[in-house]
């Protein structure tokens, strides 16, 4: 996010300020359309996603207790974003090295410490692995830039 | 808990938590080059945390008593199904969802 954020300029004080789960989500498994500002994409992903939320909010505390039917279960909305970004990102690349463990440490993270206190150890662990996979990981990253080069080269 | 107290909880919240977005790119700015390190766990990490943030959503599934986690499977493959084969982001949430409502609220009760 670092990087990518790096030109944004005037708008990046916002764009860290709406840097929530859900925009780091679309900012990074978003492919952003050749003809479309990077920039702006960021910057109205970050704006839109804010002003649902607080549309989502206000129209949730006005209405809410007229809703007649049962809502329970519609939290799982939040899974399912996260499942497709999942999915979305598992194509993205041919190493899956990260995803699996990001779900494996998670899972066993979870079953030790249980759910209140999972996620510090799990984020720990997880910095921890990648850290000591980093020369395997690298290497093929770099061996998938050397593929998409000389295939650009191709064309 | 009085709304002053309240709104002073808010606002404190509200500091650390801008605090901690903004650290990175603070410690990181654009004068120097970013650390080849931080830069591959830019580059890395994003797969993990998505699967941590799946595993955080599901992290109140119950296992051992019934359902046993039935409802979610259930959904979850249905998103993951549906998302492979159609690659539409609104339509496998909004049909995943509607399916876990369903299957909570009518079938396994």
């Amino acid at each position: 996010m670092i990087d990518r954020y790096k030109e944004t300029g005037k708008k990046k004080p916002y764009l860290i300020f709406a840097l929530t789960d859900e925009t780091y989500s679309l900012v990074c498994s978003g492919d952003v359309p050749e003809r479309v500002d990077q920039k702006k994409y960021f910057f109205f992903v970050s704006l839109f996603n804010q002003c649902y939320w607080i549309a989502g909010s206000v129209l949730g505390a006005l209405i809410g207790s007229l809703l007649n039917f049962n809502t329970a279960g519609i939290d799982f909305s939040m899974t399912a974003l996260f499942l497709v970004v999942f999915v979305e990102q598992w194509k993205s690349t041919s190493n899956h090295l990260s995803a699996l463990a990001g779900i494996g440490i998670s899972g066993i993270c979870l079953l030790i410490f249980g759910s209140d206190r999972f996620l510090i150890p799990a984020m720990i662990l997880i910095t921890v692995f990648l850290t000591l996979a980093r020369r395997r990981l690298e290497m093929q990253h770099a061996d998938k830039t050397l593929v998409s080069e000389t295939e650009g080269e191709s064309k | 808990m009085s709304n002053l107290h309240a709104g002073m909880l808010v606002a404190i919240i509200a500091l650390v938590t801008l605090l901690l977005r903004a650290l990175p790119f603070i410690v990181f700015n654009g004068k120097r080059k970013t650390p080849a390190f931080i830069t591959y766990l830019s580059n890395v990490l994003p797969y993990a945390i998505m699967g941590m943030l799946v595993v955080y959503c599901l992290r109140g599934t119950e296992i051992i008593m019934p359902p046993h986690g039935i409802p979610e499977l259930i959904a979850c493959i249905v998103v993951v199904g549906l998302h492979l084969w159609k690659r539409n982001t609104l339509l496998s949430i909004a049909i995943g969802t509607a399916v876990y409502m369903m299957l909570i609220q009518l079938v396994f009760i």
